[in-house]
């Protein structure tokens, strides 16, 4: 099995009697119906890249075209091969999407099938080598058209679908059991005389059986019947996704003694798309480009670049930082562990919960093909484990070079068509640096607070919600099985490959707004809401439920020139509660800080009637802008608007009697502009008489009268450490301090 | 005691919280009632579970400190959606996620100074300008058919409307199957912060679903720009330790389910296989049941990312290190707990494991030759050690000859070759690779 692609007949009903609704009193019609499937089949394959061939013919067309009936020009009439078999593109997916209206012919489906059949012998015939790992044959059909077949033409058809090795027929529109059940289909009498055509489904419905009856030497694995309406429900199951499996082989080991070979496959892993999105120029896709990444290091004022090639790595330690270069990282990277699946002791099937599974994927284990002795090794363990409610903790090594990790390996046994699956489910498990010991109250056992406790009425009236929300295997609405995962399909990837097709067929619209229909396996049964409505009336009355109401956040908008947080639900609650706070002090709601465009005006909002906390808040904030102002741009041009800035902050300062941070802050400044030769913006700091505060404006100031002019006269450049953090510390201490000491 | 409550909560509002560590007193218990739970509390204002937890000694000190390194924070809050107009506030909260190692800072090697940021920009190559972010766009590229979108087209396709948790119906417990996991759990507990009474009706859904054994199936949008995703809903009790302290709080786990989507189907599995007789079954659980130790993650820590840690530590502070004679580094007192103790192993249930293997495979078998292909094309090794020295001495001869029969001759080098054609007198025409090969099968097969 060099290429495990399959190669697909669709085989598509258009005549006149697809123009039937699938059910009563529903508008869609087995045409409709059958188009939405196959697209959507044909769509999810397209968008995976993947290999598999599809073919599709037409039963009931307007015109004629197969090879069959080349051969034989009175038979297989109104059977159009639409598109050979192929991989999948957009011309099928444009062909389909054109078929709007059902023929005014009848076509035979049996006919059809024969065609189908032909197209795969034919291709590899042509080709002298089987090209597919599998083969299958789909009809979409309500089976109301015309049908003429013998019955001995219909058990030598089966033979022959059986000798072309296809492995898979299925019938979309009818379920043949159900059929069968409410006698729609009737036993074929004697009456049916010779000429004289059966009706489809009954001979549809004896080829399958033909069909099944062959089907025991495993070539045959599936012959199967739908309903439109399941078949849409389950769309996904015909548009499997092939990932090609990429296994690991290795031995399980024990102790020096006991080594079982085993092989490792993904079970579950997270479908994304081959392909990431690219770049390209619009208007021009054509157009050459290149992403530039520079570098740059700040050294006092100077920005420098640097090349690539003189960077390093460095890990902090505290508040150190350890350069880490590439010979350092080869000497010392944590060896010893190569390739391996080891045990390290067996545990509790109890104690490993699957809240601890740390890994993004599922895997299981197996003994390799065709080795009976390794394949009884796994199936005793497994046994084993199964009955002692027990798993496998393991140590495992991927390759040579990775780290190792700890996986446990749990029993893993079912019945399957080809025989008892015996193995273990893998997973991984995290390390104790993986875990966050948090502590939470208790809530149960009336460990939590009185006011928690919900009393007995309380409870039932919950338990009852549950019961009438609750789906079981056991009922016939089907909602346990629709909520399988097994059969959601993920929401994300269908609105993509929606988007990318009607982008595909409409380059220049805007995209559609979002399907519901997207959510529609994911949102609660209509059904279930109902039922459930007394139950959950009964809850909201009960249960005292009371929203507390919040003051709506609203973007700052970009006044720093950065995106508005991207930080998510974290950075969110923290600007709400900035805003919160500042809101119970009755500022203006919508200034949470101080922003390069209008610092002044930020300022002062943030200011108005804050706490000592928040203005020590506002005035580091007003800082951090200035210093971005004057420095990350050509500070002379903004010298205007961080002088006014300055001088808001010291009228501010003065007024609150808190003037140290505001002093610290202005020696600071008037160093950093003097040694970086921004004469202008000292000069207009002196004309502005911008000046250190002085204790006849604010008692607790230490600057005399003195000091402060001479602040402005004098230009020799003071060195000044910034202690703003180191007397927050010191104040923290204190207070730490005080109730201790 | 007025003065120290009011202390404590002006700690807080100014963003200092207090632990206890409370060592347990030589003669007698520690009564935190007395003094701490009422400066603790005030100090905590609602978050209530900073409670005093007596501990034993300076082990559990240290271990206690440890634990505290992250500090509690949720997520994010959210609202659990039970069906039309009935909501109760929650917050999810991260227990368990790889640690990774810290992300590596940039350094300019010439001064050792942190280099900012990097800037990115996109240049035309023709006229060398700079391209906004606003000039591009984003395609995919199908069946030879470009696809464009706009950036702001393909965040716009994440966001499927307001967050939360929906609850689509509640199932049994039983249908969370060990497939079931795509990535780790999440934890949720009540937020009595957005909706007052959340708590209560929490409590009263974890009760109940605890009772029924059921799980509730949602639809669960974290955040606007994460496209949904289907999650089960899993009750969990407390889990008290021997000591009292708390292993698993009581709340519901978060467990993801795959999508239809993300299910392999298609992996080969052995067919018809043997299933293993009682006897192997009975010699299986003997060991298993001997080999059986409580497991707990706590005692695993990640030897890759300790040994990195321990690597930084040793060049900050200068310290002297010894390699071994590959160069690697040998690090003093660590441990690797996550290797099995084989010698241990080996004296519990060596005989054991000696009786099982002969009842489970028959004699002579060899497990890693029972890797077929692959295991012999690994084994390159001794093949290339050889070198034309050991050929010349004629070792290699029987050696060329097996490989000739495996069509293995590729692997030998040109002069191997050489040299066996000369000792063996095969007659080669042409000087190629290819041709000596081919002088030799032909020779080996008596056809010369």
């Amino acid at each position: 099995m060099a290429s495990p692609k399959e190669a697909t007949v669709i085989v598509l009903d258009v005549g006149v009697n697809s123009d039937e609704p699938i059910a009563d009193g529903v508008k869609t019609t087995a045409l409709e119906a059958s188009i939405k499937c196959i697209s959507r089949m044909l769509q999810s394959k397209l968008f995976t890249e993947s290999k598999d061939e599809f073919a599709l013919v037409l039963v009931g067309a307007e015109d004629t075209q197969n090879r069959l009936n080349e051969m034989a020009e009175d038979s297989y009439l109104n059977i159009k091969m639409e598109s050979d078999l192929k991989l999948v593109n957009w011309q099928i997916l444009d062909s389909l999407a054109e078929l709007k209206r059902a023929t005014s012919h009848r076509g035979d489906v049996f006919e059809g099938l024969k065609v189908a059949v032909d197209i795969i012998q034919f291709d590899e015939e042509s080709s002298k080598k089987k090209r597919f790992a599998k083969r299958r044959v789909i009809l979409f059909s309500n089976l109301h058209g015309t049908l003429n077949a013998s019955s001995s033409q219909i058990s030598a058809f089966a033979k022959t679908i059986h000798a072309c090795g296809i492995n898979m027929v299925q019938l979309i529109g009818v379920d043949l059991e159900e059929a069968k059940e409410s006698a729609l289909i009737q036993p074929k009498s004697s009456k049916a005389s010779k000429g004289k055509s059966v009706s489809p489904a009954a001979a549809i419905s004896e080829l399958f059986a033909s069909l099944e009856a062959l089907s025991d030497d495993k070539v045959l694995e599936s012959v199967e019947s739908y309903s439109f309406r399941d078949a849409m429900s389950y769309a996904n199951y015909f548009a499997s996704r092939q990932v090609r499996p990429t296994p690991w082989n290795g031995c399980l080991e024990l102790g020096e003694t006991l080594k079982v070979p085993v092989v490792i496959y993904a079970r579950v892993k997270e479908s994304k798309l081959k392909q990431t999105w690219k770049k390209s120029v619009i208007g021009d896709s054509t157009k050459e480009f290149k992403d530039v990444i520079s570098y740059f290091v700040q050294d006092g004022l100077v920005r420098q670049e640097v090349p690539k090639e003189e960077i390093g790595d460095a890990y902090r330690y505290g508040t150190t930082l350890v350069p880490y270069s590439a010979e350092d990282k080869a000497e010392m990277k944590f060896t010893g562990t190569g390739k391996c699946l080891k045990v390290v002791g067996f545990a509790l099937a109890s104690k490993v919960k699957p809240h601890l599974y740390v890994g993004d994927d599922v895997k299981i284990v197996t003994a390799p093909m065709l080795d009976d002795s390794a394949q009884t090794a796994v199936s005793a363990l497994a046994h084993a484990l199964h009955e002692e409610k027990m798993v496998i903790i393991c140590k495992y090594g991927y390759n040579k070079s990775s780290s190792p990790k700890l996986v446990s390996l749990s029993p893993h046994l079912c019945e399957r068509a080809n025989g008892a699956f015996e193995g273990f489910y893998m997973h991984f498990l995290p390390f104790e640096d993986d875990l966050r010991l948090y502590t939470f109250a208790p809530l149960l056992d009336g460990k939590a607070k009185d006011t928690y406790q919900p009393n007995d009425e309380e409870l039932a009236a919950v338990g009852d919600l549950i019961d009438q929300l609750t789906v079981s295997k056991d009922d016939d609405d089907g909602y346990f099985d629709q909520l399988n995962p097994k059969n959601v399909r993920n929401p994300y990837l269908q609105r993509l490959f929606n988007s990318l097709q009607y982008r595909a067929v409409h380059p220049n619209d805007s995209l559609p707004e979002l399907d519901p229909n997207v959510l529609s396996q994911m949102t609660m049964p209509a059904e279930l809401a109902i039922r459930s409505e007394a139950a959950r009336d009964k809850v909201k009355k009960v249960f005292e439920l009371k929203k507390i109401e919040k003051p709506k956040f609203k973007k700052n908008l970009i006044a720093d020139g950065t995106e508005p947080s991207t930080e998510g639900v974290d950075g969110l609650t923290d600007q709400m509660e900035t805003l919160v706070t500042a809101n119970v002090l009755g500022i203006d709601n919508t200034v949470s800080k101080v922003g390069t465009v209008s610092p002044v005006e930020d300022f002062t909002a943030l200011t108005t009637g804050a706490d000592d906390h928040t203005f020590e808040k506002a005035i580091q904030m007003a800082i951090n802008v200035a210093k971005d102002l004057i420095y990350s741009f050509d500070g002379q041009v903004y010298a205007d608007k961080v002088l006014r800035l300055i001088s808001v902050m010291r009228e501010r300062s003065v007024e609150r009697n808190s003037p140290t941070t505001f002093n610290q802050y202005l020696k600071t400044f008037k160093a950093e502009v003097l040694e970086n030769k921004l004469d202008i913006v000292w000069s207009k700091l002196v004309e502005r008489k911008i000046t250190l505060i002085q204790q006849e404006e604010a008692k607790t100031s230490s600057v005399t009268k003195a000091e402060a002019r001479e602040f402005l006269t004098t230009t020799k450049v003071e060195k000044i450490i910034t202690q703003q953090n180191g007397t927050k510390k010191v104040d923290d201490d204190d207070m730490i301090d005080e109730m201790f000491g | 005691m007025l003065y120290a409550k009011q202390k404590a909560s002006d700690n807080f509002e100014a963003g200092i919280s207090m632990s206890l560590f409370a060592l347990e007193l030589q003669n007698g218990h520690f009564d935190p009632t007395k003094f701490w739970d009422d400066v603790i509390v005030a100090g905590s204002a609602d978050d209530d579970d900073q409670r005093v937890a007596p501990m034993g000694d300076w082990e559990d000190l240290t271990a206690l400190i440890t634990r505290k390194d992250h500090s509690r924070r949720a997520m994010g809050n959210l609202s659990l959606i039970l069906g039309e107009g009935l909501e109760l506030s929650v917050s999810v909260f991260t227990l368990v996620r790889t640690a990774n190692k810290p992300p590596a800072v940039k350094l300019w090697k010439k001064t050792n100074q942190q280099v900012e940021k990097p800037e990115r920009m996109t240049m035309d190559e023709d006229s060398a300008t700079v391209l906004m972010p606003t000039d591009m766009q984003k395609y995919m590229e199908f069946a030879g058919k470009k696809i464009f979108f706009k950036s702001e087209e393909i965040q716009a396709m994440k966001h499927f409307g307001s967050t939360g948790i929906r609850v689509i119906a509640f199932k049994s417990l039983d249908a969370l199957k060990e497939k079931h996991h795509i990535r780790p759990a999440q934890f949720l507990y009540p937020n009595e912060g957005d909706i007052r009474g959340s708590t209560k009706l929490f409590i009263a859904l974890l009760t109940k679903c605890l009772e029924k054994r059921v799980m509730a199936v949602c639809r669960y949008s974290p955040r606007e720009n994460i496209s949904p995703k289907l999650v089960g809903l899993v009750p969990q009790e407390e889990v008290l330790g021997e000591q009292g302290e708390q292993l698993t709080p009581a709340g519901f786990h978060i467990i993801f389910f795959p999508f239809a989507d993300d299910f392999r189907g298609n992996n080969p599995a052995p067919k018809n296989a043997p299933v293993a007789d009682e006897a192997q079954i009975a010699k299986a659980r003997e060991l298993v049941k001997k080999l059986k130790f409580p497991y707990s993650p706590e005692d695993f820590p990640n030897p890759a990312l300790h040994t990195h840690l321990k690597n930084i530590q040793a060049l900050a502070l200068g310290e002297e290190i010894k390699t071994d004679e590959d160069g690697h580094r040998i690090l003093n007192d660590f441990t690797d707990y996550t290797e099995p103790q084989t010698a241990g192993i080996e004296r519990k249930v060596g005989k054991l494991l000696k009786e099982f293997i002969s009842l489970v495979y028959p004699h002579g078998y060899d497990p890693e030759g029972a890797h077929t292909k692959k295991r012999v094309y690994e084994k390159k090794e001794p093949v290339t050690k050889r070198g034309p020295a050991a050929a010349s001495q004629g070792t290699g001869a029987d050696d060329i000859a097996q490989a000739a029969e495996a069509g293995n001759l590729k692997k030998y080098t040109l002069p191997i070759l050489k040299e066996y054609c000369k000792s063996h007198k095969v007659k080669v025409e042409g000087s190629k690779k290819d041709d000596y090969i081919g002088a030799i099968e032909t020779h080996l097969a008596g056809n010369d």
